[in-house]
């Protein structure tokens, strides 16, 4: 069964994902965990941007996501168009514990929606490995306001590491219930992560998804 | 002994020159490095024409078009400066030098170690006196707002208040804000990851940091930076992405936080990763070296020195610094981009005269621009948008002269990350850079474009109206009017513009509309943060007297008729680079500050008796932290980690 999208010279239908964040959120680190993306990533000099093929097998067969990262773009504050053109999903990534890096968030996430519309997108809060962090789960609001997906990850342990791709994976095959078939080769964990902390996290996640959000609208006096 | 003959003999020459043909401060300076040039004190002050004599501090100008002369600001401080600067450059010239001083001076020096109020503060219009109340708009997960842990956006204007007292200025950092009250108290509020607020909060950086002393404060609401106290109290604060500076009145710089560039946090100092509390990075040699004024792109600062000097340290990536090309940015020492250095001005630049006297700058997130005396632009820095009205999209890595501005009466300028605003004398603005999103209020741009836009053309949507200050953010813009209105444009989606629900982008400039808490307010100062904005203001009807300003409040009146002139002076300073003539408003504005405070207190206090809601702001006035504490938990209701 075919899924949308381009396809591969192999016939695997393919995507490109748009991995965009502030200066030294993890972005690299994530995409090199893949470790077939790893190896035969391309770097495109022209747009400054590697691109790295990410393989995951589903239940309904490969597919592939041609993954952007940009090679030290971000120090301009932002990319151009050229970058985001044609992009069919994306990943906005942060650092939980820098929230600096949570700033362009919102521009980010405008710059993929005015060039790209309608596309998936997912927030990911990388670094959760880091004790103590000072990012409160229900203090991140940004993606319920613009219905986006918010996976908390953690690059260096492989915590969380296939989840964003699930996400995009069920959004662009529009299949909910598609999952993942084979575990992917990532490299090995470099830092562990405390779990039982890091559930009582998404627990937090989780509440907080429940609680309406704040509204403060006050009257207009003229 | 033949050094020390060519040393006394290029003494005399370089007096000569100073006295004679007003050899700059800076050449003075290059060569102090070799020799060990002694301080020269000022003559005793006899008059201001006795005082222009004083070549070490008045070349400079003497260089210049001496048509702006009569309104360029640092003069007049000078003239009251008189003998008392001795002290203030004793501490860094050392004994050796005092054989060859004049008699008064080092009379003045036994008797001496005079206190340190002896010396005249630094001034520079920049510098905001008026005190009044801050509100915030936009987005503030992360305590931006410093109205606590679960106040997260502030849709319309919302008063913010730091308990018991007034703010003369405020500044926006990328995730934080920073307050100075107007008894000279440095507040800050916001994200401390990465030290920026200067102060001991709970999580990891303090934890690790060995500073710790156990009492961690919240990092969501307002509190108190400990200043050092050696060098007098702050006059002016800026704020970057994740560092916080402090002018001092003495014209030394504290800063704290850190630097980061392209691969997350660079450092603070060469030695330092992250300062966690106000740290000491640049003491003045000469009373000449003394720090005037200080503004914050996202990863450096600058200082311009009374001698018309700018400094700048940071990290330079896209040239903000001035000084340092692309390939030192990458992989210079630390110490070369940390610390502060002199940006060079001695380059040629066709059709002007070889070196310029700076008398004001101002940092856009990476680009810095300065304005000399005779009324030209340079800019460096990011310029991939044509944010500096310069041709090409490249960086711009040393100060290079923007003649698309030349003859139109620049007197401010307020550069975003992709977008600048520039005032002219006559109170029009002009905006250039990238067009997205409608952050230059230019109707007829493309805003959703990602095309330069490096031709600068007016605003639109502002007919009318006499600019007196403006801000550029993220994507965002705005202006505030002589009549204290504030007008917003740009990116609507983090409710900067504060249009309450509505998050629409607006492509011309748009008022900011009054609210039951946001209304009678004249607006003096307006700031962008990454994803809020804050406004400096005070009531409206600020009278004399207090219950006449009570009376006037109740009355409602829309317009400020009754306003006093010098307030109108005010948001020059802070929110653009200051118009010269402030200075004379100056000392206006001084005079009409208790009649500003009471003014507002009376406003505040009816505020907090209309407002009997979920208001956490009017209570810290009247009530005292513990109060406003009390208030908040039962509130929320929820428990708090933070807080003690």
């Amino acid at each position: 069964m075919a899924l949308p999208g381009q396809t591969t010279p192999e016939g695997v239908p393919s995507f490109k994902l748009v991995l965009v964040g502030d200066g030294g959120t993890g972005k690299t680190t994530f995409v090199k965990r893949h470790l077939t993306g790893e190896f035969e990533k391309k770097y495109e000099p022209t747009i400054g941007v590697e691109v790295h093929p990410l393989d995951f097998t589903t239940n309904r067969g490969k597919l592939r996501f041609y993954c952007w990262d940009t090679a030290g773009q971000e120090k301009f504050g932002g990319l151009r168009d050229g970058y985001y053109i044609h992009g069919q999903c994306a990943i906005i990534m942060f650092d939980v514990t820098s929230r600096l890096t949570y700033k362009n968030v919102p521009t980010w996430h405008r710059d993929l929606c005015r060039v790209c519309e309608n596309i998936p997108i997912v927030l990911c809060g990388n670094k959760v490995d880091v004790k103590n962090r000072q990012v409160k789960p229900k203090q991140v609001t940004f993606h319920r306001k613009k219905n986006l997906q918010y996976h908390e990850i953690s690059a260096k342990s492989n915590y969380n590491y296939e989840k964003p791709f699930l996400y995009l994976a069920r959004k662009l095959v529009g299949d909910p219930n598609l999952h993942f078939v084979e575990q992917v080769a990532l490299a090995p964990p470099e830092v562990q992560i405390d779990l039982a902390q890091q559930q009582a996290y998404e627990q937090q996640l989780n509440d907080a998804a429940q609680a309406p959000l704040p509204d403060d609208d006050d009257d207009i006096a003229e | 002994m033949h050094l020390s003959t060519a040393g006394s003999y290029l003494f005399s020459i370089l007096h000569f020159l100073r006295d004679t043909v007003g050899l700059g401060k800076s050449n003075s300076q290059a060569l102090a490095g070799t020799i060990t040039l002694p301080y020269r004190p000022a003559p005793e002050r006899v008059g201001n024409a006795q005082l222009q004599q004083d070549s070490s501090r008045m070349a400079p100008k003497r260089r210049a078009s001496t048509a702006v002369q009569p309104s360029e600001p640092p003069k007049s401080r000078r003239k009251t400066l008189g003998g008392s600067k001795t002290s203030g450059g004793s501490k860094a010239s050392g004994g050796s030098k005092d054989a060859t001083e004049k008699q008064p001076s080092k009379r003045r020096k036994v008797v001496a170690e005079e206190p340190q109020e002896e010396v005249q503060p630094v001034t520079h219009p920049s510098h905001l006196k008026v005190a009044g109340e801050m509100f915030m708009m936009g987005d503030g997960d992360c305590g931006q707002l410093g109205k606590g842990e679960d106040f997260m956006e502030a849709p319309r204007p919302t008063p913010s208040a730091i308990e018991g007292k007034q703010v003369v200025q405020v500044a926006a950092g990328g995730m934080h804000t920073v307050a100075l009250a107007d008894s000279g108290e440095v507040y800050t509020t916001g994200v401390n990851d990465e030290g920026a607020l200067g102060r001991e909060t709970a999580g990891e950086l303090w934890e690790t940091s060995g500073a710790a002393q156990g009492k961690p404060t919240d990092s969501y609401t307002w509190g108190r930076v400990q200043m050092p106290t050696a060098h007098g109290p702050v006059v002016q604060v800026s704020a970057g992405d994740s560092h916080t500076a402090a002018l001092t009145n003495q014209g030394y710089v504290y800063a704290w936080g850190t630097y980061r560039d392209s691969s997350g946090v660079y450092g603070f100092t060469p030695d330092t990763k992250i300062a966690v509390l106000p740290t000491l990075v640049y003491s003045p040699v000469t009373p000449a070296d003394r720090i005037v004024k200080i503004a914050s792109g996202a990863d450096h600062v600058v200082a311009l020195t009374e001698g018309g000097q700018l400094y700048s340290w940071g990290t330079g990536q896209q040239g903000a610094l001035g000084r340092v090309g692309p390939r030192l940015a990458e992989h210079t020492a630390k110490a070369t981009l940390l610390q502060p250095h002199p940006v060079p001005f001695f380059k040629h630049h066709r059709g002007v005269s070889a070196k310029h006297t700076i008398v004001d700058f101002s940092c856009g997130t990476y680009g810095t621009f300065a304005l000399t005396a005779d009324g030209h632009v340079f800019a460096w820095g990011l310029n991939n948008y044509g944010q500096l009205a310069l041709p090409g999209q490249e960086p711009i890595w040393t100060p290079a002269l923007v003649k698309a501005l030349e003859g139109r009466d620049i007197v401010g300028i307020r550069c975003g990350q992709h977008h600048t605003l520039a005032l002219t004398k006559d109170g029009r603005l002009l905006a250039f850079g990238r067009p997205t999103y409608g952050r230059l209020g230019r109707q007829a741009a493309n805003v959703s474009s990602d095309e330069a836009v490096p031709e600068p053309a007016p605003v639109d949507g502002l007919d009318g109206v006499k600019v007196a200050g403006m801000a550029a953010g993220l994507a965002v813009s705005g202006c505030v009017s002589e009549a204290g209105d504030a007008y917003c444009w740009g990116f609507g989606d983090s409710h900067q513009l504060g249009k309450g629900d509505d998050d629409a982008d607006e492509v011309v400039p748009r008022r900011i509309a009054e609210t039951k808490r946001f209304s009678n307010r004249r607006v003096l100062q307006l700031e962008f943060g990454g994803q809020h904005a804050v406004l400096l203001t005070v009531a409206r009807d600020a009278a004399p007297a207090a219950p006449a300003a009570q009376q006037a409040k109740r009355a409602k009146k829309a317009s400020g008729s009754a306003a006093p002139a010098a307030l109108l002076a005010a948001p020059n300073g802070g929110a653009a680079l200051a118009d010269a003539p402030s200075s004379a408003g100056a000392h206006a504005e001084e005079a009409e500050q208790p009649a500003a405070g009471a003014g507002a207190d009376a406003t505040r206090a009816e505020d907090a008796s209309e407002q009997p809601v979920a208001d956490q702001n009017g209570a810290g006035s009247a009530g005292g932290e513990g109060e406003a504490e009390a208030e908040n938990e039962a509130e929320q209701g929820v428990g708090d980690d933070n807080k003690p």
